[in-house]
């Protein structure tokens, strides 16, 4: 058990490693967590993660929202003093209207419980055509600084974003496309193995394995790709099948009926494999966006 | 007498201290080393091709490990992304000096002993890697998580002055190799999770004060403002330059890669193509003053960027002797300029692209308008990873081959904000069904020649022992034939971490991999 935690927490850091930044290649983004209040006002909750989901989204807000979250009963009071307030000029959300961007904004960034935006509060800036709001209280500025510091927040935890509408196609071209050019009920069934499979995925999970079920985030996308068969002939010694196990440019790793893995070199030996996936591998070329929001479409209606 | 013996005594111990001090001349820097690895690409063209041949393409088979270095110590309590060798050491006078986040270590070049190991202290700067170090004189240079550009003595590992770069609360954090060139620290700051400006600094290298500033997006009214709608836009627009460029003594100016606009995933807010983001620039290393630029992907929404070294050679193209710059970009495709204005001589992919309708007359790659993330996602290759990212490349002059480690991904790519959003204002989920391979393109035409498939990890190194160095899959540390890609060497070492490095001491040349938490050194028997 421990084991296992100790193996989910380290693959966790890794795919963080691999998933963060401009500044890192981004092989696998998870599925999201539900909108803190931070993005109270996006449109879609998705349901609550769980395990492995769980894990990510912490350490993610841990990594990219360093420190104390403002509590949220003070952003709550925040948001409501602020959208009638402030909101005229910086929309509701803070994120500008004729009045500047405040989750961009340094000041506001660095500002501490309203040490900083306090007097731009209370005195206004008159040059720049902001009013005073000189009956603002301390505390009620501190609440105000509280629902800024949890936009901020949302805005830099990209791994706690809420996705807006995802299902935007048309099921019943999902459908002809399922039955028709898709060729998808040459090995799937929506009463077989697609039965139920919206209740399962997320929609933005389910649209990137509708084009390829690969190897997605480890323990968050599904269930692994069904095996890839292999059959190598050795330079000398015998022929042996199994499943693929590893592959680099050296050597292949194959299991065999009994689950035994053996490794042999790949240089001189013939390999004939069999991938399950090799039609989704040719659809990521093939695939229009629209077949892609049609076919999302028509798989969510499986719930 | 006894004052004369004094005398001579300072005077003795003077030119000692005067010759010890001397760690590294800066005008080292303007030779093709062997015997030393000077700076972050080894001399200042990008090419990570070493004139060394003592291993080569006949006895490369017979490696062995000289040494292996390995991290020990505790870790730093706060988050961090994996810890792994990602810098690129240097070697002067026959000591490594590398880092990570908040860690420099000097281990000796011949045996891996360790000499010093100096430890930054914790903060709230995003961990994700560290180019490594520069040095000039007895000095090391390094930059920390949370912006500081650190001095250390490069005797010891103490410090000797930390100057702020960026605040680290408007989410800036810092990774690159800083540069010397000539007296001047180029450094850099990284970071866009929040919408903040890029910018490219020098500083002095005796006490780190700023000598100038070059910001990566226009001010109002300046040229290149018209590419972006608003003051507002430009000056949250992002464009972090965050690995280390190239320079041209003879030409006087450095050449670097300027990242990717913000809001990263959110274009409406910033219609235009958002100059100076995902470009390559030249600037004069004394005034920061913009040469001239040339722009990758204009008004990126995708997270690539144009940060891979710019490389320089000099060759006859199209029957013109020409001077060069190449750059294998994130966006799939390679690139070929003049370097000494700019000019546009060649574009053509690498890897699979499915973002662009065409090159355009300037020879950029054209958007095609219906792969900009939405909210209901579009299928776009490369994913925001890139076809290539951080991964050093290498260029061998007498091959004529450029040398990249590039990705196959795609992903799809979704827009979650409303209006013109804050931050990333999107997601990429990629699909994982591509392949790393290492390629070999030949300049003169941009065609990939041979391909590696499996190659892959932190970087390449060619020499003129006709030899690509490199990671591959399963583990693997190997050596190729820059002209066929065949493997010369292979050994199971560990996963390739960093670029590798080769410098040669007491007639012996070493080659140095980063091999997760540890550097592995290989040399003849």
């Amino acid at each position: 058990m421990r084991l296992l935690r100790r193996l989910l927490v380290f693959s966790t850091v890794l795919l963080l490693a691999a998933a963060v930044g401009a500044q890192e290649p981004t092989p696998q983004a998870p599925p999201t967590a539900p909108a803190p209040a931070a993005q109270a006002g996006a449109k879609q909750g998705q349901p609550p993660p769980a395990g492995r989901r769980q894990g990510f989204a912490e350490m993610a807000a841990r990594i990219f929202t360093p420190g104390a979250a403002p509590d949220p009963a003070a952003v709550e009071r925040g948001q409501k003093l602020f959208a009638p307030t402030c909101g005229f000029c910086h929309a509701p959300d803070g994120t500008g209207k004729s009045g500047p961007d405040l989750v961009a904004d340094a000041l506001v960034i660095r500002d501490n419980g309203g040490d900083l935006i306090g007097r731009v509060i209370h005195d206004g800036r008159p040059g720049k055509g902001m009013p005073a709001f000189a009956a603002l209280t301390a505390a009620q500025i501190g609440d105000i600084s509280s629902f800024l510091h949890a936009q901020i927040r949302g805005a830099a935890n990209r791994f706690a974003y809420s996705f807006q509408e995802v299902v935007t196609g048309n099921a019943q071209a999902g459908e002809a496309f399922f039955n028709g050019a898709g060729k998808c009920n040459t090995c799937h069934s929506v009463t077989g193995d697609l039965a139920g499979i919206a209740g399962k995925y997320q929609p933005p999970d389910l649209q990137a394995r509708l084009v390829y079920p690969g190897p997605s985030f480890p323990g968050m996308g599904g269930p692994p790709p069904k095996p890839v068969t292999v059959t190598v002939t050795p330079a000398s010694g015998e022929k042996l099948s199994g499943t693929l196990f590893s592959e680099n440019p050296f050597e292949i790793g194959i299991k065999d009926e009994s689950g035994a893995v053996r490794s042999l070199p790949v240089d001189g030996a013939k390999i004939e494999t069999h991938d399950p996936l090799e039609y989704h591998k040719a659809l990521i070329d093939t695939i229009t966006d629209t077949e892609m929001h049609d076919l999302l479409a028509y798989l969510e209606r499986l719930k | 007498m006894k004052l004369r013996l004094s005398l001579i005594a300072l005077v003795l111990l003077g030119s000692t201290a005067l010759l010890c001090s001397q760690e590294l001349d800066p005008s080292a820097l303007l030779k093709q080393p062997t015997d030393t690895w000077p700076t972050y690409n080894g001399d200042y063209s990008g090419r990570r091709y070493s004139p060394l041949a003592q291993i080569d393409s006949s006895n490369v088979g017979t490696l062995t490990q000289a040494w292996t270095w390995r991290r020990s110590g505790p870790r730093a309590a706060q988050p961090t992304l994996g810890s792994a060798v990602k810098a690129t050491p240097l070697e002067v006078n026959g000591v490594l000096y590398f880092s990570e986040p908040d860690n420099v270590w000097a281990v000796d070049a011949r045996t891996g002993t360790e000499i010093w190991h100096y430890e930054y202290p914790p903060n709230d700067g995003l961990h994700i890697g560290s180019r490594g170090v520069a040095m000039y004189g007895d000095w090391v240079y390094f930059e920390t998580p949370d912006n500081y550009l650190v001095s250390l003595d490069a005797k010891t590992g103490k410090e000797r002055w930390r100057q702020q770069m960026a605040d680290v609360k408007l989410d800036y954090f810092s990774t690159m190799a800083p540069v010397i060139v000539k007296n001047h620290v180029i450094c850099s700051v990284g970071g866009d999770t929040l919408d903040n400006p890029g910018y490219l600094e020098a500083r002095d290298p005796e006490t780190g004060n700023l000598q100038w500033q070059w910001f990566t997006e226009p001010r109002p009214g300046e040229p290149g403002a018209e590419t972006w709608p608003d003051r507002g836009a430009m000056e949250h627009g992002g464009g972090m330059p965050w690995m280390p460029g190239t320079y041209d003594p003879a030409l006087n100016l450095i050449y670097w890669g300027i990242g990717n606009p913000n809001p990263v995933h959110a274009g409406s807010g910033r219609m235009g193509d958002n100059l100076w983001t995902d470009s390559i620039v030249a600037l004069n290393p004394d005034s920061g003053k913009l040469q001239w630029y040339y722009q990758n992907t204009p008004h990126d929404t995708h997270d690539w960027d144009s940060v891979q070294t710019p490389v320089l050679f000099d060759a006859v193209f199209d029957g013109k002797p020409r001077k060069l710059l190449a750059q294998a970009n994130r966006n799939g495709f390679f690139f070929l300029l003049d370097r000494t204005n700019g000019e546009h001589l060649l574009t053509a992919p690498f890897a699979k692209t499915n973002w662009s309708t065409g090159i355009d007359k300037l020879g950029r790659p054209i958007m095609n308008p219906a792969k900009v993330p939405t909210h209901d996602g579009v299928l776009v290759c490369p994913s925001s990873g890139g076809a290539t990212n951080w991964f050093a490349p290498a260029f061998d002059p007498p091959a004529g081959r450029f040398f990249v480690l590039a990705s196959d991904n795609c992903s799809v790519f979704y827009l979650t904000a409303e209006g013109k959003g804050e931050g990333f204002a999107g997601r990429d989920f990629g699909l994982g069904a591509g392949k790393d391979a290492l390629r070999a393109i030949d300049f003169q035409t941009g065609k990939v020649v041979w391909s590696f498939d499996g190659g892959s990890g932190g970087g390449l190194l060619a020499t003129a022992g006709q030899i690509v160095f490199s990671g591959a899959e399963g583990g693997y540390l190997v050596a190729l034939d820059p002209q066929l890609g065949n493997v010369l060497w292979h050994a199971r070492a560990g996963r390739s971490s960093n670029p590798p490095i080769t410098y040669e001491l007491d007639g012996k040349q070493y080659v140095v991999f980063g091999v997760g938490d540890s550097l592995m050194a290989f040399k003849l028997p």
